[in-house]
């Protein structure tokens, strides 16, 4: 697999907080825009998988980290700041979702259609298996995207999703099978 | 790990990376609430009361009373601080929403004239075509194409927006004072603007009635009254006519008139598939000579997105959707295009 910028492993190193624990302005405002610098790209790429544009990924992790940044004195555990903005992003694409679906008035699972642009480019094979991930209930594709993109393992995707362990996996066999049947592979 | 997990893998990764590094915008902080009063003792111990003095009440009193005109004041002051905060963060929201659709939705070969702060907005979001700012104070001259009307713009040009050169909205974000409205430039003037903007009406209304009493298309009776209005965008109308050549098509809807716009805007997205008729229908890959077609289209009548979706009804379908403004004049003689 191809790695480029700074990416979800990223957020896996983050420095630790060694801000004084008197939740001062000032410490609160280094802390989040160190987070940002760490964990923007990883997050805002997660939202886009998610969300499939790029304004609208753009938005929900904005708005992760004005959360964060919110509650920052009431962070029990700092370090776990990263799982609390994975978990708002998600959160936030599950909005954006629902918003879209009672916008249309009925529930249609696809984000903004691919750009005919981004198809040519990004390759008709690869395309095709973005379009049945689209294509799979949100929280299928959300343990696919956390699995497989995020590589996360099961026991952190059911803490973000707060799920069972259990569910993650019975959730990613159905959608590995789903997939199969659409792209005709075994899954 | 399967063959499909590594094909998962390797896609996702792939589509991540449509989302590049260069578009992270800088971090917006939340508005910060003033406290008042801090609650707080400073170290949360008392110290003892000294002994009595007779200066002592009145001093205290007088300190309060003062305290309290001046405590007042200062309310009443940041009162009137936040309401203007309130407006700026509802101003904020508006230039964004905005920015995010002119992004998303207008041409990339139009021109878009905006104020510094929204022209640096729509780069932050990836704009790549030809941004415009729009100085105060400095002559501008109308290029063709659009403008997004902030109140830092309709301070500058006042009337001349609706009445001059930019005369047709086709989005609007926000209310009041905060209100941004997304506006299509005719360097022509709003009369012959607004004259080629009937005769198009009148072209889709015609296009549109041909494609309704068509055999090769069926569509819900939401679409034919649309069809028949002269509701849907001249391109829209031309590729269903190319593919209805070809095969019969199904219409499922008609959609993306810009938030706010007028009920004049042309609706630029379609939804549709094969028709049951059609040889090959419902089966996998059908819509391949769909896509196919669409991504073979140049400007301007390419969608800049198509894509097969699932309907909830398990139906698979083309969504096409195209920019805007949308160009007018294509259908009818004398063509000219409002982008």
């Amino acid at each position: 697999m191809e790695v480029d910028e700074p990416d979800v492993a990223a957020s896996r190193t983050l420095p630790r907080p060694d801000a004084p624990q008197h939740g001062a302005a000032a410490s609160a405002d280094a802390m989040v825009a160190a987070l940002y610098e760490a964990n923007v790209l990883a997050l805002s790429r997660l939202a886009y998988l998610m969300l499939g544009d790029q304004a609208s990924a753009e938005d929900v992790v904005q708005e992760a980290f004005c959360g964060l940044y919110r509650r920052w004195d009431r962070l029990r555990d700092s370090t776990r700041a990263v799982y609390y903005l994975r978990s708002s992003v998600l959160n936030g694409c599950r909005s954006v979702l629902r918003h879209r679906s009672s916008r249309r008035g009925r529930t249609l699972e696809q984000p903004p259609a691919l750009s005919a642009e981004a198809a040519v480019l990004g390759g008709e094979e690869r395309e095709e298996v973005i379009r049945a991930v689209i294509g799979l209930p949100h929280r299928q594709r959300e343990v696919l995207v956390l699995r497989y993109y995020c590589d996360l393992p099961d026991e952190q995707i059911a803490s973000v999703m707060r799920i069972r362990q259990s569910t993650v996996r019975s959730t990613a066999h159905r959608a590995l099978e789903a997939l199969g049947r659409v792209l005709k592979e075994t899954p | 790990m399967t063959p499909l997990e590594d094909r998962v893998r390797q896609s996702l990764a792939g589509k991540a990376r449509e989302f590049p590094p260069g578009a992270v915008p800088p971090l917006r902080r939340p508005v910060r609430r003033r406290r008042f009063f801090s609650l707080a003792y400073g170290g949360g111990e008392r110290k003892e009361a000294p002994a009595s003095r007779g200066w002592l009440v009145p001093a205290a009193a007088a300190v309060t009373v003062a305290a309290v005109i001046v405590g007042s004041a200062t309310v009443s002051h940041v009162l009137h601080q936040q309401n203007g905060a309130g407006t700026s963060v509802e101003a904020a929201a508006a230039r964004n929403e905005a920015a995010s659709w002119v992004a998303a939705q207008v041409s990339r070969s139009a021109v878009v004239s905006c104020d510094p702060v929204m022209c640096q907005a729509l780069a932050s979001r990836g704009f790549s075509g030809h941004l415009d700012e729009v100085l105060p104070g400095v002559i501008h001259i109308w290029p063709s194409g659009v403008i997004v009307a902030t109140a830092t713009v309709r301070r500058e040009f006042g009337g001349d927006l609706n009445s001059g050169y930019a005369p047709g909205i086709i989005a609007s974000f926000g209310s009041g004072s905060s209100q941004v409205d997304v506006r299509v430039i005719d360097p022509r003037g709003a009369a012959v603007y607004k004259a080629a903007v009937s005769a198009d009406l009148r072209s889709r209304k015609l296009g549109g009635a041909e494609l309704a009493n068509s055999s090769r298309i069926t569509a819900p009776a939401i679409a034919w009254r649309q069809l028949r209005a002269g509701r849907v965008d001249a391109r829209v109308l031309t590729i269903l006519t190319g593919l209805a050549a070809a095969h019969p098509l199904s219409v499922v809807a008609f959609g993306a008139p810009g938030p706010g716009a007028g009920a004049g805007s042309p609706l630029r997205s379609v939804e549709f598939a094969w028709s049951s008729e059609a040889p090959g229908a419902g089966r996998p890959g059908s819509m391949r000579a769909i896509m196919a077609f669409l991504n073979a289209q140049g400007a301007p009548f390419r969608p800049a997105q198509a894509a097969v979706i699932r309907l909830p009804d398990g139906r698979a379908v083309v969504r096409a959707e195209f920019t805007a403004p949308s160009p007018l004049g294509l259908l009818g003689p004398g063509r000219h295009t409002g982008s």
